[in-house]
């Protein structure tokens, strides 16, 4: 019964051995590894292990690749085994459906594309995933992103993919994810209450719903 | 129809195309006579304009700048004007603004419009005549040079059509005897100087003393 509740556990759940090989990771562990090097996610939790037998709860931010975290707990009994489990950050989950429309995610982005060079003589590239169908979203609420990415910016490249076995939790409902990534020089940080943004060193990563049906959700 | 020869109108082209498909706000500005109203009309061809009440259709609100307040919301949004907004007033209704550069910054389409408006010309005037535009006015931008190729097309075409505009004027306005023959020599001798450069030339052709000529062009001041 309680495996249940680990293996579905929103948050990530590994065990290693002492030589740092996993022996139980949950669901959502196991799209966070396809990222991440577990090396380091190994070494946090020896890092952070509590003196005694036990567990130990810390509360601070810690990021991997474009995973963040609100904090961890380390624990083990016993000298073979030790786990470790992160605290997601669902912060970053908040998003809102709103003024749903079946749009064509291609002329959204070559529509910024085109107004931006219209402006300015930025350089910009574009590699475009055309497996990706029609969906719905807020197109009003992507431009406006795309546009603030773009301001300002002497080179851009822009690629979108779905995000193969991971997926966005939005009221309750599980979506897959396509991802747009923006490089560029970011000059400031950019929030959206309708998409998850990921600020980078070297740009944006935009994560959309992929939602291919109206009825998918009642907002539309 | 678009016209678009430059590589700028044909970026235009596109946003305006695209704006089109998606539905989004756009606020168009520049210069009077640069084609606001036209490519709002294009994006949005069964638009009502200047509407006091939301409706279903696309909304076009003409010269917006001035008067930058809605008082209603309206999906599918155009406006036009001659200045650009502030960012929050635009970022307010609008997805975004096209700035239309007045027809001096982008010349090579000047030739395309004043074929296009001879062809319009022609077919409302129904006159069948070719004209040629050595300086095309382009003060007002398309205004000024729609202007200029139209009244080309209805200047009168022969000297009785000259007298009877004559007439119609003389019939509400004249001066003085000597001041009208004054204007009337003033307009041939101007006229004689273009086309046959000396005075020699002048005198024989209008059949009158050199010395005289020459007299008459002073005080005239041609």
């Amino acid at each position: 019964m309680f495996e249940f509740w680990c293996e579905y556990d929103i948050n990530p759940l590994i065990i290693f051995n002492q030589k740092g090989n996993i022996i139980y990771c949950n669901q959502e562990a196991e799209i966070f590894l396809s990222y991440v090097n577990k090396k380091e996610v190994f070494n946090l939790a020896i890092n952070n292990a509590p003196k005694e037998k036990g567990i130990k709860v810390e509360f601070k931010k810690v990021v991997f690749k474009d995973f963040e975290f609100n904090g961890f707990m380390v624990g083990y009994e016993n000298e073979e085994q030790i786990g470790i489990r992160l605290f997601i950050n669902t912060n970053t989950h908040q998003i809102t459906l709103e003024e749903l429309e079946r749009v064509d995610l291609a002329m959204i982005i070559n529509f910024a594309i085109e107004y931006v060079s219209l402006r300015s003589d930025a350089k910009i590239s574009l590699y475009y995933d055309t497996s990706i169908p029609e969906i719905y979203l807020n197109k009003k609420a992507l431009l406006n992103l795309l546009l603030e990415m773009f301001e300002n910016q002497d080179e851009i490249y822009i690629e979108t993919k779905i995000e193969v076995g991971e997926y966005i939790k939005i009221e309750n409902k599980k979506y897959p994810i396509i991802e747009i990534f923006v490089k560029t020089t970011p000059k400031k940080q950019i929030k959206s209450q309708y998409f998850e943004v990921i600020n980078k060193d070297n740009g944006y990563i935009i994560k959309l719903p992929l939602i291919k049906e109206a009825d998918e959700n009642s907002n539309t | 129809m678009f016209l678009a020869k430059s590589e700028y109108l044909q970026k235009i082209k596109r946003l305006a195309d695209m704006a089109k498909e998606l539905k989004v706000n756009v606020y168009i500005w520049g210069e009077r006579g640069v084609g606001k109203s036209f490519l709002a009309k294009y994006i949005a061809p069964n638009a009502v304009i200047n509407p006091t009440a939301p409706t279903i259709n696309p909304v076009i609100i003409e010269d917006f700048d001035k008067n930058p307040v809605l008082d209603f919301k309206n999906n599918f949004l155009i406006a036009t004007g001659i200045e650009p907004l502030n960012k929050d007033l635009l970022k307010r209704y609008f997805t975004m603004d096209i700035e239309i550069k007045p027809l001096k910054d982008h010349p090579e389409d000047i030739e395309e419009f004043i074929e296009y408006f001879k062809q319009q010309a022609k077919e409302e005037l129904k006159i069948d005549k070719d004209i040629s535009i050595k300086t095309p006015d382009i003060s007002e931008n398309l205004n000024s040079l729609k202007k200029q190729i139209y009244k080309m097309y209805l200047m009168p075409e022969n000297k009785d059509e000259i007298l009877n505009l004559l007439y119609e004027y003389y019939l509400k306005n004249h001066s003085t005897y000597e001041e009208e023959l004054n204007d009337f020599e003033k307009t041939l001798f101007s006229a004689m100087k273009a086309r046959y450069h000396s005075k020699l030339k002048i005198s024989e052709k209008l059949k009158i003393n050199r010395v005289t000529l020459t007299k008459k062009m002073k005080a005239l001041d041609v």
